[in-house]
């Protein structure tokens, strides 16, 4: 009854996406370990998505199956989400631009096959955020409740509205105004973003592909602490797969777009750990590689063959690094200080 | 200017009855509704045209034969209701025009009948 | 980490932890269950801490798919603990069929499904059932087949709760019975192993003929429930219904007008029986 743990890291996982035709060759604990880790990553549906067309064991076959079935379910439910969120916004002048997964989803870009996707984001410019609210308001959003540190935490320093629900739906919503917190230290042109974004045919809009990259890129490095890693990388390397075959200098364009939103380093970063996992095709100079970088790739395979997390140390150090960015440090001190107070109320 | 109405995608709406309810699925958002009479019947006469309140009412009285219960409200009020709750629901598209237009269409409705 | 791996019925699962004897505990009641080699599903019972491994151990529940808001249990609840987490990942994870909370147990190859609210009874009428000339087909889910409409099983440990536990250890003198868990977040709770028959007989479908919505400790009363009700009551006792899209749609809807449906009200497991049994010959 006592099995070793024989991955201690998910290289099997970022193998089989990679290579799909690799799982074929896996023996039965092999297949185990590479659905839990799927799982816990949240890319099973991606997972299943690339195998869903080879020759799979039964057992296996059925598990895809079913993953295909609820990233489906997800992705309708989603798109249904953008739908509403149109229809209530219709009076709103300004650009909606979506962003992430339901820009995917809306697109049908390939980051999108099988991706989990949870709540709808979107942006609109500053200056229509207030009847943006107002609009979703009247259409069936509510306020989550929150106290009034917290929503005047989010007004004053995030980059997006407290979010909320719909009373029918059960869905939420999350208005932003730009891609990071006004307090983090990479501050994007909001504004050139809004203005370049492209209408779809419903009517919504998207980031351009440059933008698109720099934001997903911001999201990995800057907005998280490196959890979902994996997952962020993949729509990384789906994102640059499909966009680097534009006519033109696709590669000059993104760097000197993301040097513009001060993300060069998170698009680059991204860009190296998309090509190292996941093979990405990149520009040869873009491959530098720092002792840094080893621990970053450390970080993002940590996950063993039943799915548990491992290197909680180097978790811990990525957590603090990510509220670092976030905020400043006194901010970041009363910040902890008063959600502190708010635990020993309780 | 009157309000008319037009079905979203009649592809994507599938009818089950059970016994004194119908249940509407939407392919589109994967959600069902549970509705009561006359709200499938309004379903039913809607199709891909714009239709008013008004000429829906009197396509229900002519296939279905129904008119209002023995309350207050006018039947052609109930329709409006439900109308502009299918209209929430994003199963069907309301728009405003002029009046001339919608006889048009009545009279091509009449005919088809 | 030690590991077992179980079937049940259609699933399979992986049950890890880093106390052997949970592991031990697992394999002496699902000693008769099939072991598979690959499973569906992973489940791990985890200690909060290094150090909570040996001093107040309390068990988490983790696994492929999990809510963030679990609460540990003590180590001595283990066997719970891999109840919930099985749970958990048929609730999240399984859309072969669709599931329905519900009990169920097979007479003639034909299945009862039993519904309703916990401290309806109806874990207890399946296991009871199957001591008296039924199969015990299941006591937490019923899965309807997709295309065929059938009930498949899932014939997991019975989980008895509260009064049932000791209707049942006299119902049932010579079963294997778990050890009595007090005070659950679920109160008393103590497992009981299938009979024999209902696990060799873990894939043998059956089709419906009758759902059930007991209630216990009313008066005595059998009554109608119509299609539109039944279909209601399902879609909220479905984990998988609105996920199903509309497959799940065409599977409830068909499960309801082609199965009838009644409501009984019992104050004991006998009543309840012949009340079934009257439903059950009339059919």
């Amino acid at each position: 009854m006592k099995k070793p743990i024989h991955h201690k890291d998910a290289w099997l996982l970022v193998d089989c996406l990679r290579e799909p035709d690799r799982a074929l060759r896996l023996n039965d604990d092999d297949w185990n370990a590479l659905i839990s880790m799927a799982r816990a990553e949240v890319l099973i549906g991606t997972l299943a998505h690339r195998l869903k067309d080879k020759k799979l064991p039964k057992d296996i076959e059925l598990n895809v199956k079913d993953a295909l079935v609820k990233a489906e379910y997800k992705m309708r439910t989603a798109m249904w989400e953008v739908d509403c969120a149109r229809r209530a916004l219709a009076s709103y002048d300004g650009p909606v631009v979506l962003m992430k997964g339901s820009a995917y989803g809306a697109m049908a870009i390939e980051a999108s096959k099988g991706r989990s996707i949870g709540d709808l984001d979107i942006m609109v410019s500053e200056g229509g955020l207030k009847q943006v609210e107002e609009l979703l308001i009247q259409a069936g959003w509510e306020w989550v409740k929150e106290d009034e540190y917290d929503d005047a935490y989010y007004r004053d320093h995030m980059h997006e509205l407290p979010p909320l629900i719909h009373k029918d739906r059960d869905r939420m919503i999350d208005v932003h105004h730009t891609i990071l917190p006004k307090t983090a230290r990479p501050n994007p042109d909001a504004k050139a973003m809004l203005a370049d974004a492209i209408q779809l045919e419903d009517g919504h809009y998207v980031f351009m592909p440059e933008d698109m990259i720099c934001h997903c890129a911001a999201h990995m490095m800057a907005d998280g602490d490196l959890a979902g890693g994996l997952r962020n990388l993949w729509d990384m390397h789906c994102l640059l797969t499909e966009f680097s075959t534009a006519a033109g200098d696709f590669w000059l364009r993104l760097k000197k777009r993301a040097e513009h939103h001060q993300l060069w380093d998170a698009v680059h970063l991204s860009a190296r750990h998309a090509n190292a996992l996941y093979g990405t095709k990149i520009p040869t100079d873009w491959m530098l590689w720092t002792f840094f970088d080893d621990w970053i790739q450390k970080r993002l395979l940590a996950r063993n063959s039943i799915g548990q997390q491992t290197r909680k140390f180097l978790r811990f150090g990525f957590y603090v690094r990510s509220h670092w960015l976030r905020m400043p440090p006194l901010m970041l001190a009363k910040h902890l200080f008063i959600k502190w107070k708010k635990g020993q109320k309780k | 200017m009157i309000a008319e109405y037009k079905i979203r995608d009649a592809q994507s709406l599938k009818f089950q009855t059970l016994d004194y309810i119908s249940l509407l699925y939407d392919r589109l958002s994967g959600i069902t509704h549970v509705v009561t009479d006359p709200a499938p019947q309004i379903i039913q006469v809607l199709g891909q045209n714009y239709l008013s309140s008004k000429q829906v009412e009197t396509i229900l009285q002519r296939q279905f034969d129904m008119t209002a219960d023995e309350n207050d409200n006018s039947f052609e009020d109930i329709i409006t209701a439900r109308l502009d709750e299918f209209v929430e629901l994003g199963l069907v598209e309301k728009k405003f025009t002029n009046m001339k237009s919608n006889e048009n269409i009545l009279a091509k409705k009449d005919i088809s009948l | 980490m030690h590991e077992i791996r179980i079937t049940i019925g259609h699933a399979s699962f992986r049950i890890c932890s880093a106390w052997p004897k949970v592991i031990e505990q697992l394999e002496t009641y699902y000693a008769a269950y099939p072991k598979p080699q690959i499973v569906d599903f992973t489940v791990r019972l985890e200690a909060i801490s290094l150090l909570r491994r040996y001093i107040r151990p309390s068990v988490m529940i983790d696994g492929d798919f999990m809510l963030p808001e679990a609460a540990p249990l003590p180590l001595e609840q283990a066997l719970l603990g891999a109840e919930m987490g099985m749970n958990l990942q048929m609730a999240l994870g399984w859309y072969r069929q669709l599931i329905l909370h519900a009990s169920s147990a097979e007479k003639d190859g034909r299945a009862l499904i039993m519904t309703g609210e916990s401290g309806s009874g109806k874990s207890t009428l399946s296991a009871l059932l199957g001591n008296r000339g039924w199969r015990f087909m299941g006591d937490e889910f019923a899965f309807i087949d997709l295309d065929s409409g059938f009930a498949v099983p899932y014939p997991r440990l019975i989980s008895l709760k509260n009064q049932a536990i000791a209707a049942m250890e006299q119902e049932c003198p010579n079963a294997r019975f778990g050890p009595l868990l007090k005070d659950t977040p679920k109160g008393d709770i103590r497992h009981m192993v299938p009979p024999i028959d209902a696990i060799r007989k873990m894939d043998h479908s059956a089709k419906p003929a009758m759902l059930l919505f007991p209630r216990f400790g009313f008066d005595a009363e059998i009554y109608d429930i119509l299609p539109s009700e039944a279909f209601m009551r399902l879609t909220h006792a479905s984990t998988n219904f609105v996920a199903l899209g509309e497959v799940g749609f065409n599977t409830l809807t068909r499960f309801v007008c082609e199965v009838p449906a009644y409501g009984i009200n019992y104050q004991s497991g006998d009543e309840a029986e012949d009340m079934i049994n009257k439903l059950w010959d009339k059919l």
